[in-house]
Parts: C-alpha cells; structure tokens; sequence
C-alpha cells in the first residue's frame, strides 16, 4: 500500500513531529456463539473420508475448524481459521516420507535382521522411543505454531516465536525425568512447558507472558500422587485378605468347592475393584487438573491484560464423562463435538481484567509455515 | 474514466437493492487490529471503499473477492481479496449480501458445497491413481529389488527368519538321515541348489523355503509321507521357490508396502486398517501365483530327476485327510499351510492330468528308512 489512508500505527509515526495520538485502551470480551451445521459436517465428513481412505480427512477437518473457530467471538468479532486441508495434508505426507518411513524402515529391517538377537532390537528400539518423544515435542510445538498462524481475528494473526527443535529437546528433557522421579517431576515438566510456549506466543506483534513457578501446584499434585498410592494399597490389601491365593493355585490338591469360592471372590474383587480404582483415580486427576487449569490462566498476561480461567472440578468431571459418552456413543465419529465442547468450555470460562490498545497490534512479521501439523497427526499428540 | 463508461451494465441491481448506493462496514487492513468504518458502494467492476465522509480510496474488484466464511442471504458478508490477503472488510446488512452474490457468486454457499465436492473427487481421482501405481510397482520392483541385494544379505536375512520360524525346535540331523536327504536334494541340484535343507522337529505338516535359498521340512511331514516321492515332491515344491526367488521378492513387497502404507496412512486409524486389509489381500494374490509357479516348477525339476510327479499330489492327499476336507476347497478357511495357497482339489487335479513317464524311486528303500529315522 503507498499510503496509509486508515491512519498509522502509533508506534511508527508516518509524518515526524506530529505527534502520536493517545492510546485507545479497549477491554476484551470474550464469548462462545453456537452455530448450526456441525451435524451436517461431521457426516459428510465421515462419509467422505470413508470413501477417500481418509485423505479428506484433511479437508474434513479445517472446515470443522472453520466451524468452530468462527463460533468464538472477540468483542463481538469472529475469529478466523485459515488454514487449507491441502497444507494438513501436505504436512502429513512430508512427514510420512521424512520420518514414519524411516522409522517404519528401521523397525522392520531391526525385526528382519536381529530376529535371534533380541537385545539389540531392544537396544533400537529404546533408540527409536527417545527419538519419537523428542518428535512428539517438536511436533506439539509445531501444531501450536501452525494452528495460531492460521487463526486470524481483525486480519491479526497468531504466532510462536522459538524454535520447535528447543522446545522438542526441553520436552524430552522433562518426561525423561518422569520416571526417575517416580513422577513428581509432573508439575514442573507441565509448568515449565506451558511457559516456554507462553512466553513464546504472540497476537500480532504483541506478546502473551507467563509468570509462574511449579511450586503451588505441588499440593494438589501430592493430593493425587498420595491418594492413588493409599488407593492402591488399600485395594491390593483387600485382595490380599480376601481371596487365598495359595487355595486358588494350589490346583488338585485343593478341595475344588474351595477353590472356586475363591475364584468367585476373585471376579467379585476385580468387577467392584478396578471400577472404584478407576473412579477413584479419575476423579483425583481432574482435581489436580483442574488446580493447573486455573493456575496457567493466573499466569498469563497479554500487556496489561489477565487472565482468570474458572475451571472447577464439578465441570471439569460433567465436561470429561460428556466427552467420553459422545466419543464411545458415536464410535468417534463425533469427534467434532468434543472439539466444540472443549473449546467452549474454556471460552465460556474465561474472564479477562484489563484494558489493551488492540488498535495499536500490528501485524506478525513470521513467515507463514506452508505445510501443518504432521508430526502431530503422526503421533496422534491431541484430537484437533 | 472505464468504470463511468461501463456503469450502464448493471443499473437495475444497483438501484434496487442499493438506494442509497453507500454500506456501513468495518474495515481491517492487514497491519493493525484496529478496526475502521467505512462506506462501500458497488462499482460496475468491484467494491469501492472509504474513511466514512470521505473519497472512495480502495477497489476489490468482484472476481477477486474470497468469502471468510460463505456469504449467507442474510448477510453478515465477510470478504477478502486477492490482492490483499491480510485485509478484512465486514458488512452487515442484508441488502449488501444479497447484491454482493449477484456480483461474486463464488462468496455463496453454494459455491463452498462445489468446492467440497471437488476436493472430494481429487481425492478418490489421487486414490485411484495411487493404486495403480503401487499395482504396477508390485508387480515389477520386487524382482529387480531383490535381485541388487547382495546374496550374502539374503543369506542372513534367510537364517534369522530360519531361527525365529523355528524357534527352540532342535534340528534333527542323524547322520545317516541327513545323507538320505542330501542325495534327495541332489537330484534337482542340476537345476537348483538350496544353500541348506534342513528337518526340524515340529509337529505340524509342512515345508518352507526361505531368502537365501533355505529350505525347512518339519518331522510330523517327514513321517506323515508315505512314500519318497511324496518328500521329493515337497521338496521339489519349495526348490521350485527357491529357484523363482519367491522369498526375496516377498520379502521386498511386503516390506515396501509397509513403506508406503505408513507413509501415507502413519496416523493410523480406519484409512490405515483400510489400506492394510488392501495390501493383505495384494499380498495373498501374489502367494497364490507363487504358489502355482512353484508346483510347475516342482513338476518339471521331478520329470528332469525321473521322480513321478504323482508324489507331490499324493503329499496333498495327506495334507487333505489330516487337516480335513476343507483343506482341498478353493475357499474358506484353510489349514496352516495352505491359507496363501490355491485351494488343494484344483492342484492335485492339475497333477493327475499329468501324462506317465518311466520313472525311478526317489530314494531306495534303505534310504527312505534312515530318512524316516532322521530325528530319533
């Protein structure tokens, strides 16, 4: 454009001397609006990739996004998907041929080759693992990045800034510690991933920070780590009381009337058992997420804006047994309605305090990435 | 100066649905999020914008709008342009939807379920194209494949697949068996050499050969024989792989079509399950050729070594009365064997047609009892 008849930025001043006009602070509101049509998408969708083996599956999937993108309003503005199914499915067969082939590859000739010795497959194999987790960061990070460049509100759009291969080397880093640590390292791998994509974020120029230590969500992390320990416990002392293992195992020798008591005791433990250990600890994770929820939300700033995210548990379960439903209900075909209630929940649950001057975000300097998400499709990192 | 001179072409619409020639709007321009109002009226070749209360500075010509989202009748209109992509013009009111579809038919939603519809059948077209070049790659590559990897690979490839088929099977090799067996292998060796032909201890009927030119007999097949040339036709079976390459080249299709398959279908999923039930089923087409190349090949090694080629069909005989009629039907399920092979009836009729030729004993019978005994 050779001249900017809609008036400049003020932080770059297009005439010197005239001085800048005084900043026009907005509050942000934002809300979810429920279109109608995502009956319709979801079964054309499934019936055409059935057809195509799934390679409109791509398709599929950026007009669900469309749709629901285009439901999340911004100070009564829409916001806008822009990617292209070809530039997911171009992804998607990039990353077919530079990495699932060669991992394919590997695998098949390690089977092939060192069929007798089973050490060395192993060896590859634990190779391979540590190769595909620093892949499932890079491609989270990639995904990330793809999905903010394509969302648009007042011709805006998003962006990371870093690089992918830090981000998949700090993730790698992080989970590797899981095990060692008999999982507590948990809060601080999520809160120092959360804040290396935070902080790495922008709308426009602008950038979103995140201030916050692992540190408060060790409470409602040892809340669940002790409570799924007694859980445990608890139940296999249960067991142990009940039901005679030696009689069970003991095969001729025991009085066979025995035994089978034993062996109804047995079935009764593990039908009324594992579902209580199944509740139990599920409904201890969503008290934990939950906390984490609320508490990335705390952390984020965007200039002079918060964020206030009210997630409770009671919503979080009724959000959680609603998707399950739908997706064991429909087979996963109705995926895209998880994908709504999600997005939903969180838009509905968000509150902001603070004025920003939205006039003044300019737009993202970053290259456009021409292909999506591939890594993330590969491995399957999340159900968008 | 053109646009006065073409005003006349669209004077009706412009005049109904437009009175007041000027529409309320929001304009983004790419750079800011600030929001701008403008006016926009209808030019004969495309929208013509401005700051409210000012001159028109902007034109989006009507082929190079793009929807947002499709335009529905009862507005809002959300557009794009062509030549400025990051830009956003927003109208709200119905009238404007309404005249800018008369204008730009491809904002409609009519023209969004056209889109979709194509997609779809370049997806099928790329289908379908897909699949005839992985036909014709499954039908040529293998052999040229499997021809440049290096014999002493095969070899290798053959012994690790010996070990794990077998597994902790002990190899039975009395001595005088083994020489038994040698000097029936020795027959066909004008024509085919195996780089081994080995009994294993397992209590199946059946016969394998392997890359690198490995031949495995179980002892239940061994004993279950009842005469050498039923042995001699097994072995002239497998031989007949052997000397077609049949291994190698299953071994390079199968795992090219893993390649492929994962390439394109590495999510997993029903398009992944899809495609592999269709790679299976280009697999099973192959063995069964295979198998049919084989027993020709069977046929013609025991006419060249005067071994009567009934004794390969007497050998299925056994197969059918072990494993049970079903075994001999051309469908339904089938026993271990003969899942990948053509159904038994149609190959012991292709042998018994078979014209009779003086032949001699596969093995004498002093022999054909020590290879009896080749794993006590």
């Amino acid at each position: 454009m050779a001249q900017q008849p809609w008036g400049t930025a003020p932080t770059s001043p297009s005439v010197p001397g005239v001085p800048l006009p005084p900043p026009r602070k907005e509050t942000v509101r934002i809300a979810f609006h429920e279109q109608d049509g995502l009956l319709g998408l979801t079964v054309i969708n499934f019936l055409l990739s059935l057809v195509t083996l799934g390679i409109y599956s791509f398709w599929g999937k950026t007009a669900i996004r469309q749709h629901i993108w285009s439901s999340i309003h911004i100070n009564d503005e829409p916001v806008e998907y822009t990617g292209t199914g070809w530039e997911l499915f171009l992804g998607a067969l990039i990353v077919g041929l530079l990495i699932l082939v060669p991992l394919a590859f590997i695998q098949i000739f390690a089977s092939f080759l060192f069929a007798a010795s089973t050490s060395f497959a192993t060896f590859v194999q634990i190779l391979v693992s540590i190769f595909v987790l620093f892949l499932v960061g890079v491609g989270t990070y990639r995904a990330r990045r793809y999905r903010l460049s394509r969302s648009v509100w007042r011709g805006i759009r998003g962006s990371l800034a870093g690089s992918p291969m830090r981000f998949g080397g700090s993730f790698l880093f992080r989970y590797a510690m899981l095990l060692p640590t008999l999982g507590w390292a948990y809060p601080w791998l999520r809160v120092g991933l959360n804040r290396h994509i935070t902080n790495d974020m922008r709308f426009g120029q602008h950038p979103f920070h995140f201030r916050g230590s692992a540190a408060p969500l060790y409470l409602p992390f040892a809340t669940v780590w002790i409570g799924g320990v007694v859980i445990i416990v608890l139940l296999s002392g249960a067991l142990w009381g009940s039901v005679d293992l030696d009689l069970l195992f003991a095969g001729d020798q025991a009085d066979p009337f025995d035994a089978q008591k034993q062996l109804l005791v047995l079935f009764a433990f593990l039908l009324i058992g594992l579902p209580i250990l199944f509740v139990v600890s599920g409904l201890l994770w969503v008290v934990y997420k939950a906390a984490e929820l609320r508490y990335f939300a705390d952390c984020t700033t965007f200039g002079d804006l918060q964020f206030n995210l009210n997630a409770t548990v009671w919503s979080l379960i009724t959000l959680t047994l609603g998707n399950i439903f739908i997706m064991l209900l429909t087979l996963g075909i109705g995926r895209p309605y998880v994908q709504r209630r999600l997005i939903r929940y969180v838009v509905e649950r968000l509150e902001t305090n603070g004025t920003v001057d939205i006039a003044a975000i300019q737009q993202s300097q970053q290259q456009l990435d021409r292909s999506g998400e591939g890594l993330a499709e590969a491995f399957d990192i999340d159900g968008f | 100066m053109i646009a006065v001179e073409k005003a006349w072409l669209k004077p009706l619409t412009s005049m109904v649905s437009d009175p007041s020639g000027a529409h309320q709007g929001y304009y983004n321009d790419g750079q800011t999020a600030a929001s701008h109002e403008v006016q926009v009226t209808f030019g004969p070749n495309g929208l013509l914008f401005g700051p409210k209360d000012a001159t028109a500075n902007e034109h989006w010509t009507y082929e190079g709008l793009q929807p947002v989202r499709p335009v529905p009748k009862s507005g809002p209109a959300r557009l794009r342009y062509e030549g400025a992509p990051e830009a956003r013009l927003i109208i709200a009111s119905p009238q404007f939807a309404q005249t800018v579809l008369q204008h730009a038919p491809q904002l409609g939603t009519a023209a969004g379920h056209r889109a979709t519809a194509k997609i779809a059948a370049l997806c099928i077209a790329a289908l379908v194209a897909f699949a005839a070049i992985s036909w014709l790659v499954l039908s040529a590559a293998p052999a040229t494949v499997a021809a440049l990897v290096p014999q002493s690979w095969w070899g290798y490839i053959g012994q690790q697949i010996e070990t794990s088929l077998v597994k902790s099977a002990k190899q039975c090799e009395s001595p005088e068996g083994k020489r038994a067996l040698a000097s029936l292998a020795f027959k066909f060796s004008d024509d085919v050499e195996a780089s081994s032909v080995r009994v294993y201890d397992l209590p199946l009927v059946n016969a394998f050969a392997m890359a690198g030119g490995r031949v495995v007999l179980t002892r239940k097949l061994i004993e279950e024989a009842k005469s050498p040339e039923e042995v001699a036709g097994v072995l002239a079976h497998e031989l007949g792989h052997v000397k077609a390459h049949h291994p190698e080249e299953q071994l390079v299709r199968v795992f090219g079509l893993q390649l492929i398959i994962s390439a394109l279908w590495g999510g997993g999923g029903l398009g992944d399950a899809m495609a592999q039930g269709g790679a299976l089923l280009a697999i099973l087409r192959y063995t069964r050729g295979a198998e049919r190349e084989a027993d020709e090949i069977a046929i013609e090694l025991m006419r060249k070594a005067k071994i009567d080629p009934k004794g390969l069909a007497d050998f299925f005989e056994t197969v059918k009365r072990i494993y049970g009629q079903k075994s001999a039907e051309d469908t339904g399920p089938i026993g271990n064997m003969l899942r990948t092979h053509p159904g038994l009836r149609e190959r012991i009729a292709q042998l018994r047609e078979l014209e009779a030729l003086p032949t001699t004993p596969a093995l004498s019978k002093e022999d054909w009892k020590r290879l009896r005994k080749i794993c006590n």
